[in-house]
């Protein structure tokens, strides 16, 4: 167990190395000089031109500069932000609690709707549960989600005027956003939910239990949804990566200040210090995600194997 | 993963009204993806003879015109005319030459790809196998649309770039599966007899081993369609994928972002040819994994 622990570990820590080597690559891909992010040769003259080279290290060797760039990044230091002219990393904190909620929002919406819904298709089989519930996954796996949340928008924002159609606010602003993001996952969620619970329930302890004259309540939350609960809360675990691409096509339909609509602007804008600290984040916390769900994988089933 | 196991239980189930000849015929064969997806086939074949509107351009006096059956529509614009006047109907028609064709190639592209990087690794094993499969890894955790978005400002818009970044991020759920099956068929005696028989490895991938995955690479392909035509749409809609003005259904979705209280109709036929398209497929997939490698359905 220690040994997988570390491996897995020290998996993660290769991954984020390399994909900074990845992001740094980027900033000098295709011939660009990263001055230009800054000033314009023409217009600022010879001099400051040479003198911005030489304050961002650009006459030293390429690894010596990711070296140099390394160093900042590990005091969290990502340069100045062109647009904002302020420190990058400041400016990315303050927008990441907005998309961690959006995030929250998601998942609730996700757990909220998947569990009991998957729950239900599995125990009433073949009812009006079971087919709203399939046409639900379908369609989950079938919209865009841009195309849903604009749709959302021209339906209960537009048409009937019942709910805010974007920006921070009280609580009914999280409605239609954390549905754009969370409906995919919680079809995905409602499918596995089921297909386990409907496994367990064939099961011959189920049936043992049933015979001994277990009510049938008691049967199928405590000896059935229990035992089910693995697989998906697994999936619950990894949702957090695939919420990360749901809040940056969510904050630009709905206008959300989080950090994946700055990501998309930062990038529209070549506004390279704001690129690599999102970009950064978003890695980090996908990796340190997919590293606690397989810890905590291994840990509540054991028949997974360490190598 | 068991995650099908639900479907083949309904099957069993199947009583009443459900076990009638035409209605029994349906649940069969996916009659109605087939016929949907026929459809689209013939619009993008067609697509100048079908299109009553040229696609591009635009007259500004129709421009935000309604749909047909609406107050103030008229039916030379079916589906309403969008902001610049240019007809909703004949941009989806020509947009689903972009999509399928996009879509297509992608996916002719990362199934070789894929195959081939999944045979090596299961073929080879050691540590060519461990540095494959951590590369696959990597390009799961990869953030994918920030990454497009990055190379895109980079390199600038083009098809040809979002075609080969759609190829290089489809590879992965290939080469998994096909490294799997090619360890398994690895021991077989056939490849055995062929070994000791004196053919070369590269008789061995092509003649024997390629034959047996075959089936697996074509399943796992319409099974990815969906996804990838999605994904295609959300880098348009992000201004990343297919540049303004050929229309795609993405893009067209975006255009409608600024008219929701106006004009709906701009973003709301686009996203359901996406969503049609992608249902269709999405059938077609789970029938033929059910038919033709019903093994899959435990893994993906």
């Amino acid at each position: 167990m220690r040994k997988f622990i570390i491996r897995r570990l020290l998996y993660g820590i290769v991954l984020l190395f390399v994909s900074t080597v990845f992001i740094f690559a980027l900033s000098r891909a295709g011939g660009r000089d990263p001055r230009a992010m800054y000033m314009s040769e023409n217009i600022a003259g010879r001099e400051a031109w040479e003198a911005l080279g030489r304050e961002m290290g650009l006459h030293r060797p390429l690894p010596v500069q990711y070296g140099i760039w390394m160093g900042g990044v590990f005091r969290g230091d990502f340069g100045t932000s062109v647009r904002e002219q302020r420190d990058a990393m400041a400016v990315v904190m303050e927008r990441l609690p907005a998309t961690l909620q959006l995030a929250v929002g998601a998942m609730a919406f996700t757990v909220l709707l998947g569990v009991p819904l998957g729950v239900l298709s599995a125990v009433r089989r073949s009812s009006l549960w079971d087919y709203s519930g399939r046409v639900f996954a379908l369609l989950g796996q079938a919209m865009p989600a841009f195309w849903l949340g604009i749709m959302l928008i021209i339906v209960f924002s537009v048409q009937f005027d019942l709910l805010p159609s974007g920006r921070r606010g009280g609580l009914d602003h999280y409605i239609l956003p954390s549905i754009t993001v969370g409906w995919f996952t919680a079809a995905g969620l409602l499918r596995l939910m089921r297909s386990a619970m409907l496994e367990i329930l064939d099961s011959e302890f189920v049936t043992y239990a049933r015979a001994k004259g277990v009510a049938n309540q008691l049967l199928v939350w405590k000896h059935a949804f229990r035992n089910a609960l693995i697989p998906p809360l697994t999936y619950a675990g990894l949702l957090l990566g695939s919420f990360l691409t749901g809040t940056v096509i969510a904050e630009r339909v709905f206008a959300w200040p989080g950090i994946g609509r700055l990501a998309v602007q930062a990038v529209l804008d070549n506004d390279f210090p704001i690129m690599a600290a999102t970009m950064l984040i978003f890695t980090t916390i996908y990796v340190g995600t997919s590293l606690v769900v397989d810890l905590l994988y291994a840990y509540i089933d054991p028949r997974i194997r360490y190598e | 993963m068991a995650l099908e196991q639900a479907i083949e239980l309904d099957r069993l189930e199947r009583r009443g009204i459900m076990n009638w000849g035409a209605i029994r015929f349906m649940r069969e064969w996916p009659v109605i993806p087939a016929a949907i997806l026929v459809i689209f086939a013939v619009f993008a074949i067609f697509a100048p003879l079908l299109s009553p509107h040229d696609p591009t351009h635009g007259q500004l006096n129709e421009r935000a015109t309604p749909p047909a059956w609406l107050e103030g529509g008229s039916t030379r614009f079916l589906l309403g005319a969008d902001a610049l006047g240019r007809d909703v109907f004949s941009r989806i028609v020509y947009g689903t030459r972009v999509s399928l064709a996009v879509a297509g190639i992608v996916l002719v592209g990362g199934a070789i790809g894929g195959t081939a990087l999944g045979m090596i690794s299961g073929w080879a094993g050691g540590q060519v196998d461990e540095f494959l499969m951590r590369v696959v890894d990597f390009m799961m955790a990869t953030p994918f649309i920030l990454v497009a978005l990055v190379l895109v400002i980079v390199f600038g818009p083009s098809v040809e770039l979002i075609i080969i970044l759609l190829i290089v991020f489809s590879w992965d759920s290939f080469s998994r599966q096909i490294r799997g099956e090619t360890l398994q068929l690895k021991t077989r005696d056939y490849i055995a007899a062929a070994q000791i028989s004196g053919a070369s490895t590269y008789r061995i991938l092509f003649k024997h081993l390629l034959p047996g995955v075959v089936n697996t690479v074509l399943v796992i392909m319409s099974l990815r369609v969906g996804n990838l035509i999605i994904t295609e749409s959300i880098l348009s809609y992000l201004g990343v994928g297919i540049p303004p003005p050929t229309p795609a259904w993405g893009l067209m979705v975006a255009e409608g972002r600024d008219y929701l209280n106006t004009a709906w109709w701009i973003s709301l036929f686009p996203g359901l040819a996406i969503l049609f398209t992608v249902l269709a497929f999405n059938f077609i997939g789970d029938w033929m994994r059910d038919r033709f490698d019903p093994r899959l359905r435990q893994q993906i």
